[in-house]
């Protein structure tokens, strides 16, 4: 009966999932195939412990000293009730995609353009303002600064590298 | 489980997933911080390629008060899946994901946001292909979609796991599990202890690489969905990821339903 309709459909699912994984294994360049990706699932989770981009922010105090680099990392204390509401967790895994996706952007920069010209570069920089209000006391702050470093994972052999550096902040973002 | 029973699970449980969904994007979106940080006029940079006319749509779209009305409704129309589906409601949810999605740079929470997509998918399906064929047949393909999406899933994440020496050894999930949400593991955790990493890693890759099996049996498949919502629930303690319970929990009647049908 609806077997000929379940036959089509899994006949295109399956041409469209061999194009989807051959397409998944290399970064999405296409801007439309990037915002749309939800229909190109990889189903990849957890699958590579190699090199994980990771953001740092410093500040600069009133003092003129600055604070050690500290690591943005999403964290949170446990609560069943995340379960059914848990939009600030989310959120904070959502910013450290961000960061995976300038990492890729910066890799595609043409060196002619900078980093400061792309999306994830201006959104990376109010995370890290945001982050950095979060850790030290706002009339203390004069600036700020961050840098994206490549951590090995669990690739022992290979060693920490910072990938980008960014000017010295002095505009912080207020939330009203 | 037959087609009528199915489908209503299937738009039920769907439903609870998408209401989660709306309901944490509301809260979002009421954030002064997050309207900060992940501002629309930043973000709409990713659109420069598009024409004129769609960057004006999105911006129509995604300006504070349409976005509110967008989610309330959003919200309401979830709620109504409770009592059915139609036409309108399988293409607005469809639409409203995708917009979502651009609205969140490709993904909001990532495999669950990709999951939601099949799901959604799977109504556009059914409203659509009913007005070609009968109800019946509708439901059936577009549960056939769903499972197959879903079970493949499962396969895809045990397969690469089991082509990774570092998960084999179960290292890599004392790794990750440090990294969690909710991380990192205590320091006499069960999970630190090299044969119990190494027990639970290859009954994950096992448990994961053999999910295909269900369309053999449909009590297998019970058994198997079973265990998924415990895998789920235990992704969740570590990882916080509670979109991925409800967004893989809605695809269970599909792979239930579909299983043994050979």
């Amino acid at each position: 009966m609806a077997f000929g309709v379940s036959t089509f459909i899994l006949a295109l699912y399956l041409a469209l999932l061999v194009l989807a994984l051959i397409g998944r294994g290399q970064n999405l360049t296409s801007r439309w195939l990037f915002l749309l990706r939800g229909f190109f699932p990889s189903w990849r989770f957890f699958d590579s412990p190699g090199y994980q981009p990771r953001l740092f922010v410093r500040a600069l105090l009133k003092n003129d000293q600055w604070t050690d680099w500290a690591q943005f990392i999403p964290r949170a204390s446990f609560k069943f009730s995340d379960l059914f509401f848990n939009p600030e967790n989310n959120l904070q895994m959502t910013e450290q995609t961000l960061i995976d996706h300038l990492c890729l952007d910066l890799q595609a920069l043409p060196e002619s353009q900078s980093a400061e010209t792309l999306v994830s570069y201006v959104l990376t920089e109010k995370i890290a303002g945001n982050f950095i209000l979060r850790n030290v006391n706002e009339s203390e702050l004069k600036a700020y600064q961050f840098e994206i470093r490549m951590l090995p994972g669990l690739n022992l052999e290979e060693s920490e590298s910072v990938i980008l550096i960014s000017p010295i902040i002095k505009e912080i973002y207020h939330v009203s | 489980m037959s087609l009528e029973i199915a489908s209503r699970l299937f738009s039920s449980c769907l439903a609870l997933s998408l209401i989660i969904q709306s309901i944490e994007f509301l809260t979002l979106s009421d954030s002064a911080e997050v309207r900060t940080k992940w501002a629309w006029s930043v973000q709409r940079g990713d659109l420069s390629h598009a024409n004129k006319l769609l960057r004006g749509f999105f911006d129509f779209i995604f300006c504070d008060s349409v976005h509110l009305v967008h989610l309330l409704l959003r919200l309401f129309v979830a709620v109504s899946l409770f009592w059915g589906i139609t036409f309108y409601s399988g293409i607005f949810l469809f639409l409203s994901t995708v917009i979502l999605l651009i609205r969140w740079r490709g993904a909001f929470n990532g495999g669950s946001d990709f999951m939601t997509v099949v799901t959604v998918t799977g109504l556009l399906i059914v409203v659509i292909t009913s007005h070609f064929v009968d109800e019946m047949q509708a439901w059936t393909a577009a549960l056939w979609y769903v499972a197959i999406h879903s079970v493949t899933s499962y396969f895809m994440s045990g397969a690469v796991k089991l082509l990774n020496s570092q998960w084999r050894k179960g290292t890599v999930l004392i790794y990750f599990l440090d990294g969690g949400l909710y991380g990192p593991l205590s320091k006499n955790s069960l999970f630190r202890k090299p044969v119990i990493a190494i027990l639970s890693s290859w009954a994950f890759i096992l448990w994961e690489i053999s999910f295909p099996l269900v369309l053999i049996d449909q009590q297998l498949a019970v058994y198997f969905c079973a265990i998924a919502f415990l895998f789920h629930l235990l992704v969740f303690r570590f990882f916080g990821l509670n979109r991925f319970v409800w967004a893989w929990t809605a695809t269970f009647p599909a792979i239930i339903y579909c299983s043994g049908q050979f």
